[in-house]
């Protein structure tokens, strides 16, 4: 008794020694689908076991995979992530996507395998792997850079910014009212709130799903989550940085002080609680969508995505390291173009390509960092059906689903993808047309049905079932 | 730009039909692939395939062979045409005209003899004349079927080859849409086989359009032939051990060149059955020739350094007689060609990294050898 008891509790303790934790970094700027994507790796991970649908996620292919379970999560503080919400808004009738995020959740998976490892199976049967997930606004990602620049710096930007279409005319109310006022002087409350509300509402009309626009910093004006209606977030940049202004209660210097205090109590707290100890990151891009809205939002898009990246430096040299002293281990980058349902199979390869380019800068200083990249289109939640039409007495496919903003199914063949970027003139909707299809009926969220989340499975943890 | 691109179009509901994926989905089950068949769905998927350019279209665009009003018989004038095309015949080679006039004209003269002596026959006597055309019927009607059987043989074997290109191609492109249409044709070798149709239904669950073609591909070698794969593996072990039993026990040379010959024979048919090939005597033989061309292609002076470094470097020489050695290293050579036979069979070709190592069974037959050496040993003591 005294014995298997002892080798009980060895086994426990051998278990504890070989589990493994992997914290998932799910980057994404607003609207690229990070719940989405979410949630739906979360199902296929809960029902991975009997799930003939991840053929290329080894683990699951070879029947190692012995079942999955969400955990109560490490950080106690943080609410859980109601993948269940989500699961609810697509089983609904009609089924819809589910509301955008408001704020921060996280989600602990136990997955639990055979090793494929001769040596580590006969030292346990069964192996444990935690997955930690986070999810969040995208917008708070845009504040990531914000680390890196003084107020003036971020001013001039944001200046230079406001100089082109169409920001240059969404801007100008604010504009207006910033020329009007003399910054190297006293103020008082009312013109500090008037400013950074005329910002504010610059920033969401920019946000507008027209323009489309997402380098909008900072985040928390666009996303205020629990921050809503707090004085920290009343401060705007200045278009023409006053020379030599020592006075803390002018303009100048009170706008100054307000975005030290939200770069130090928002921004750094936020990184520091939740970025730190990754070890895999997915940067979810949404192509199409630039596709529709035009080259601007294209320019703009890629700018983001190349800010945001360039903070999340791999190597030691990064802002990031400098600032909280440690060590950032992402080894592996998957960019992953989404929706990749909203565009006909043969055109994925395209699709592919054109987020290779369009993330080429980054994807080189990843790689340079040492760091495994892959590139990837895949759909979280396949919405719609490839189907065969005939157009000038040849077959040619194209997808069926039913779009967002009608009842009645549509059958289209959005555009082909370019392999390489066309120039600003021929973003228009005659050579692109991508409908935001919604989500498909289902009548049980077993497996969601999805495109090649196997593959971005198999990139993401395929190593760590060895 | 230069690029002419598709603009977007929507289409009318009513007018649209599943993905030629999906109906492809399920094999019809005729039994042996012909190369007519081939031919014909190959002609059919380039039909299919979308693009947009000029060149591609008129490159599809074949011309009409179409026979108003009989369609079978221009089904079959472009069956005879494409037949003529494949076995690519050097028709312009004096030799050939040489035989062909000499075969035709033995056959000729058969024929004439045998109708005149049939005819004198009757002349004779009407029964004993009966009794001869009969006799004369049955052989035609033998010889017939048999050439026919040998035909379909040749033509499977061929088109297993053909497959195996279509897929070498497959396995590297990273388009879409031909991936499952190529993987129905070799399906319907298995549509007969129980063990196999499992998987395929599995198979068929799993594969979705999005899937390129390399990786429907990957996906029919990992889910469906991967078990035969391994059942082959188990049989080219089985063979290898018994023939290097059987040439270290054998007390003739000559003995067990016969032996090892008969063994090698056999294994790769069965390797072929396996594979749901069925080969005849012609296509046997001509299988086997294949095996031994691409044993002797894989490079001679690799094998044998890497099989003397085996019979040498397992210390066996210094341990045990010349006949054991032997026996172990025609038993080597058995799961070498038993590989190959593997390879010639397989109607996917292997991927780069699941491609049969030899070293493996190798391994294998020296264990199992040692072992059954000692026993060897004690026999004969005893």
């Amino acid at each position: 008794m005294a014995i298997s008891q002892w080798r009980q509790h060895f086994d426990e303790a051998l278990n504890r020694t070989l589990d493994r934790t992997v914290r998932l970094a799910v980057t994404g700027l607003s609207r690229s689908g990070k719940t989405v994507f979410i949630t739906s790796l979360v199902q296929q991970l809960l029902h991975s076991a009997d799930n003939p649908h991840l053929p290329f996620f080894k683990v699951a292919g070879e029947g190692r995979l012995r079942g999955t379970k969400p955990q109560s999560q490490p950080d106690l503080h943080i609410p859980a992530f109601r993948y269940d919400v989500a699961l609810e808004a697509f089983l609904a009738d009609p089924p819809r996507f589910p509301e955008p995020t408001n704020g921060i959740s996280e989600i602990r998976l136990a997955i639990r395998y055979k090793s494929s490892n001769k040596i580590i199976q006969k030292l346990s049967k069964i192996n444990t792997l935690y997955v930690d997930i986070i999810d969040y606004p995208g917008e708070w990602l845009l504040d990531l850079p914000l680390l890196e620049w003084s107020f003036d710096e971020w001013s001039r930007q944001i200046a230079l910014l406001c100089d082109k279409s169409p920001r240059n005319h969404l801007s100008e109310a604010w504009r207006v009212f910033l020329d009007a006022v003399d910054v190297t002087k006293e103020t008082n409350e009312t013109t500090l709130r008037q400013a950074s509300e005329l910002y504010t509402q610059f920033l969401l009309a920019c946000k507008d799903k027209q323009q489309g626009l997402t380098l909008l910093q900072p985040g928390r004006f666009t996303m205020p989550g629990d921050l809503k209606g707090a004085p920290l977030l009343e401060f705007c940049p200045i278009l023409k940085i006053p020379l030599g202004v020592k006075k803390e209660d002018s303009f100048y210097g009170i706008m100054k002080k307000r975005y030290e205090s939200y770069k130090e109590h928002v921004v750094k707290k936020f990184y520091k609680e939740h970025f730190s100890n990754f070890d895999r990151q997915i940067v979810l891009v949404d192509v199409l969508k630039t596709f529709n809205t035009g080259f601007h939002t294209f320019v703009d898009m890629r700018e983001a995505i190349h800010l945001v990246l360039k903070s999340f430096h791999y190597g030691k040299s990064g802002v990031f390291n400098r600032l909280f002293r440690f060590q950032t281990k992402v080894d592996k980058l998957l960019f992953a173009a989404t929706k990749a349902d909203h565009i006909t199979p043969n055109q994925l390869p395209n699709l592919e390509r054109f987020l290779q380019l369009m993330l080429m800068q980054a994807n080189n200083n990843a790689r340079f960092e040492g760091v495994e990249t892959e590139t990837l289109a895949l759909s979280a939640l396949q919405c719609t059906t490839p189907v065969s039409a005939s157009f000038q007495g040849k077959p040619l496919s194209c997808i069926k689903g039913i779009p967002n903003d009608s009842e009645k199914p549509l059958a289209i063949f959005p555009g082909e993808i370019p392999v390489e970027i066309p120039p600003p003139e021929d973003w228009t909707t005659e050579r692109f047309y991508f409908v935001d299809f919604r989500p498909p009926l289902l009548h049980d969220a077993h497996a969601l049905p999805h495109l090649r989340m196997d593959r971005a499975l198999e990139f993401l943890l395929g190593d760590k079932f060895s | 730009m230069t690029t002419k691109w598709q603009t977007p179009i929507i289409f009318d509901l009513d007018d649209l039909n599943a993905h030629p994926q999906e109906s492809n989905r399920r094999p019809q089950p005729p039994i042996i692939l012909s190369e007519v068949e081939t031919t014909i769905s190959n002609a059919e998927m380039a039909s299919n395939s979308e693009s947009f350019s000029n060149e591609n279209i008129s490159e599809t665009e074949k011309p009409d062979l179409k026979l108003e009003g009989f369609p079978a018989l221009a089904q079959l004038v472009e069956k005879g045409g494409k037949l003529w095309e494949k076995l690519s015949i050097p028709t312009t080679s004096p030799l050939f005209w040489l035989f062909c006039g000499l075969g035709l004209w033995w056959i000729g003269i058969l024929v004439v003899d045998s109708v005149s002596f049939i005819a004198a026959r009757f002349s004779n006597n009407f029964l004993i004349g009966l009794f001869f055309l009969g006799l004369f019927g049955v052989i035609i009607v033998s010889l017939s079927r048999l050439i026919w059987a040998a035909w379909q043989d040749f033509l499977a074997l061929k088109s297993v080859s053909n497959l195996q290109t279509e897929g070498q191609d497959l396995l590297e492109s990273k388009n879409y849409g031909q991936g499952i249409s190529y993987v129905s044709k070799i399906a319907r070798f298995y549509t007969q086989r129980q063990d196999v149709k499992e998987r395929l239904d599995h198979f068929y669950m799993t594969v979705n359009d999005s899937h390129s073609n390399s990786e429907v591909c990957a996906l029919f070698s990992k889910q469906v032939l991967k078990e035969l794969d391994e059942q082959a593996h188990r049989l080219i072990l089985k063979q290898s051990k018994e023939t290097a039993l059987l040439v270290a026990l054998s007390p003739r040379a000559f003995l067990s060149t016969i032996l090892t010959l008969w063994s090698t024979i056999k294994m790769i048919r069965d390797l072929a059955t396996l594979y749901g090939g069925r080969p005849g005597l012609i296509s046997s033989i001509s299988l086997i020739g294949k095996v031994f061309q691409s044993l002797i292609y894989a490079g001679v002076s690799e094998h044998i350094a890497q099989s003397v470094s085996d019979l040498l470097g397992g210390s066996l020489l210094s341990v045990v007689s010349a006949q054991l050695a032997q026996g172990v290293g025609s038993g080597i050579l058995t799961a070498r060609v038993g590989l190959h036979a593997m390879q010639t069979c397989r109607p996917l070709p292997f991927r780069t990294d699941e491609r049969p190592q030899w070293q493996s069974i190798a391994k294998e037959i020296w264990a199992s050898f040692k072992s059954s050496d000692f026993s060897f040993g004690k026999t004969k003591t005893a």
